[in-house]
């Protein structure tokens, strides 16, 4: 039989062998044999390998909030001087390691990132000594461009992720404080991630991100086709695409449910054109260019949503009023009830086929 | 090393005697269905599409509900609906496997479980409140266990099985608040943590048995209740506050985990198959019993080790990773609580710290001893 030989060969991993042991219900000398002769059972030199490993990693992250929890207790009792030096020379210490061991291994790159951390935490020191009443989306700006060297010659997703974090956050800021500073100042009074996530439903704000996240999908999809090793590492192109179809999908329930947005209303139109034209383009290239499945089921919910929100809003509006009987509330919830449902049956389906489909070309590639 | 396949580890299995010549064969429609089944996110996508579907295909059958059984039991009306909702949810799930059902029957037996808790609550106050102020939420909560505790021996879903035993264990830990037994919390944990250490390293005894099939939601529900347990541990309420302490007398804990984690190193030195040295056996417990005086204050640094070395003898991945995250966790909240000074949070982390850096340098010279020998 075919499925003999295709898979009979999987692994015996840890996972699979409990699967089987659970589907043969195998006696308990069995389960352990069969873990023996598998690998998986520990020995003793793998235990002395892994308490190694974990006595290091964990012995030093102890330390290293033992560290941090001392010179909090003694903060105030710093020197300034002391306060600018200690993140400038965590800095010198991530970068002297970088270059001792080189650019390629993991703790190189953990090295580089931590650094690019630090150099934040230096300019935040800096200013916290000299307060000079700057904007702080200069701080986030500045640092972004800092560390743009390092994340060129780095060739890590983690760094290029950093310095986006980094611009989103001074797009916010700008916005915000300088283009449209809130006309009543007690909306701070939430605190600033509570300010923040305010500003998020500015639809102009909204747009701006999105055309930021989306133009840096662009990038790394155009040159990933290249085929740079590094680049085809896929969360990052994920996120920033999920967090660019997180604002304009936003901008359209807004618009949607509200009607009106904030600053940037008399472009509110152009919410609707980049949702559509930017989940179309997308759906295209993740099916035919890039195989991605997470990011076509992504941009699928979306359009699930947005239908449904569309459905619920035409219904509700087509009433003239809200004092309906309970047989007129069951029809509703029933009908909306099913469109749901009818819409996450047509999705699975069509990702199902859109897998088949590329089953079949992998297993007879079209030779032109 | 590469990793062996299934078919030369059971056919040596099978030439030691120890599994029949057809042992492949039952295994066909369980990789079939896992090969065919779909990536993890568009099944959340499905979940959550069901969930909202439920809610208004639940809104449907509430009205509905509240149409036939008003008129006769009005009091009881919810708690009749609620019954309702988990046996139909039960019965369907029972009979259908699919995706989307699975997950509409899960949205439904969910929300039976919450009418529940109001329709006791509805009936308690109206015919009960005499008898003192907690009846009416002691008997919510101890009908939300004995419910729960039935639908993971007759719901045919690991997921309702591992949601209800968190439920059930946050419902004790209330139970325990609401008669003022904190102290109580501390016995859960050692009972929880006992309970992990045996499932873990019995866990050959129970695929023969019937109760194979909830051993896997089971185990990792302790695992996850034990720990989120433990993180009240964190939680510090100001003394001037009219109630007691959230997790009183932290020492109970590391010393009732102290005495898990002992054990543990013991069947697990013991329990190799390679013989191990009797001086490193000696060392190890003594290791782990200068760990747990240094953890004097932090018993969640105990619980992590603890569940780290189950993990990695038990060589899974995901349980070693969840007690990693756990230490993350629970150093951050550590850090951050106010319980305990930073000065005197700062000693027990770089006692700790600088005692297993020791342990670290003195495997590393165990094992050059052992290199050059």
């Amino acid at each position: 039989m075919v499925w003999d030989m295709a898979l009979i060969n999987i692994p015996a991993s840890a996972q699979h062998l409990r699967t089987v042991a659970r589907v043969l219900s195998l006696p308990a000398a069995s389960f352990s044999r069969v873990l023996q002769i598998a690998g998986v059972t520990p020995r003793p030199s793998d235990w002395q390998q892994f308490l190694q490993r974990l006595f290091l990693f964990s012995g030093v992250a102890l330390l290293l909030v033992g560290v941090l929890a001392f010179f909090a207790f003694n903060w105030a009792q710093l020197p300034y001087y002391a306060k600018l030096a200690l993140p400038q020379i965590l800095m010198l210490a991530c970068v002297m390691l970088v270059g001792l061991r080189g650019l390629e291994s993991a703790g190189s790159k953990a090295a580089l990132l931590a650094a690019s951390v630090f150099v934040g935490a230096a300019l935040a020191m800096y200013g916290q000594t000299y307060q000079t009443g700057a904007d702080p989306y200069g701080l986030f700006v500045a640092w972004a461009l800092l560390i743009l060297p390092w994340a060129l010659i780095g060739r890590s997703a983690g760094l290029w992720l950093l310095v986006m974090v980094l611009l989103d956050l001074s797009l916010i800021l700008y916005w915000a404080q300088v283009l449209h500073p809130p006309r009543w100042q007690g909306w701070r009074s939430g605190g600033p991630l509570q300010w923040i996530l305010q500003r998020l439903f500015d639809i102009g704000l909204a747009q701006w991100l999105f055309i930021l996240n989306a133009l840096s999908v662009l990038a790394w999809e155009a040159l990933a086709l290249r085929g740079p090793d590094w680049l085809q590492s896929r969360y990052l192109p994920r996120l920033l695409g999920f967090v660019a179809l997180i604002m304009v999908m936003a901008n359209v329930l807004s618009l949607l449910f509200d009607g009106h947005g904030d600053n940037g209303a008399r472009f509110s139109v152009l919410s609707p054109v980049l949702y559509i034209s930017g989940t179309v383009a997308g759906f295209w290239f993740y099916q035919t260019r890039r195989r991605d499945m997470f990011m076509l089921a992504v941009i699928l919910f979306s359009w699930i949503i947005i239908l449904s929100s569309l459905l619920v809003k035409t219904v509700f509006s087509s009433i003239d009023n809200l004092h309906w009987d309970i047989g007129g509330w069951m029809l509703v919830l029933l009908f909306i009830g099913g469109a749901i449902i009818g819409q996450i049956y047509t999705m699975s389906r069509w990702l199902r086929a859109i897998r088949q489909q590329w089953r079949n070309s992998d297993a007879h590639p079209n030779p032109g | 090393m590469p990793i062996p396949t299934l078919d030369s580890v059971f056919a040596q299995l099978q030439h030691e005697g120890l599994v029949a010549a057809n042992w492949s064969e039952p295994l066909a429609a369980e990789f079939c269905s896992e090969a065919e089944s779909s990536a993890w996110y568009i099944r959340g996508f499905i979940a959550l599409g069901a969930w909202f579907a439920s809610l208004f295909l639940l809104g449907f059958i509430a009205l509905l509900g509240w149409l036939i059984f008003h008129d006769s039991f009005e009091r009881s009306a919810l708690l009749l609906f609620s019954i309702v909702c988990l046996v139909s949810a039960t019965l369907v799930r029972r009979q259908h496997a699919q995706e989307f059902l699975v997950q509409c029957c899960l949205a439904v037996c969910l929300a039976g479980e919450a009418l529940l808790a109001v329709g006791i609550a509805l009936l308690s106050d109206h015919y009960l409140h005499s008898y003192g102020s907690h009846t009416a939420e002691t008997q919510i909560l101890v009908s939300l266990i004995l419910s729960q505790a039935l639908l993971v021996a007759v719901y045919p879903d690991n997921t309702l099985r591992f949601l209800a035993c968190i439920a059930m264990i946050a419902e004790a830990v209330i139970l325990f608040y609401i008669y003022d037994a904190a102290l109580f919390i501390h016995g859960l944990i050692l009972v929880l943590a006992m309970g992990f250490v045996h499932l873990v390293l019995s866990e050959g005894r129970y695929y023969t048995t019937p109760f194979a099939k909830v051993y896997v939601p089971i185990h990792y529900a302790v695992l996850i209740g034990m720990l989120a347990t433990m993180l009240l541990s964190t939680v510090y309420v100001l003394p001037e506050l009219p109630h007691t302490a959230i997790f009183p007398r932290p020492w109970l804990s590391t010393l009732a985990l102290g005495g898990v984690l002992l054990y543990t190193v013991v069947r697990l030195t013991h329990g190799t198959t390679t013989p191990v040295r009797d001086t490193i056996k000696i060392v190890c417990l003594i290791g782990a019993a200068a760990f747990i005086g240094l953890s004097w204050k932090a018993p969640g640094l105990v619980l992590s080790l603890l569940v780290i070395l189950l993990g990695f003898q038990s060589a899974n991945r995901l349980i070693t990773g969840i007690a990693i995250a756990f230490f993350s966790i629970f150093l951050t909240t550590f850090f951050y609580g106010i319980e305990v000074s930073l000065l005197h949070k700062s000693y027990t982390l770089l006692g700790s710290g600088a005692l297993l850096l020791v342990g670290w340098y003195l495997l590393r010279v165990q094992q050059r001893e052992a290199g050059h020998a």
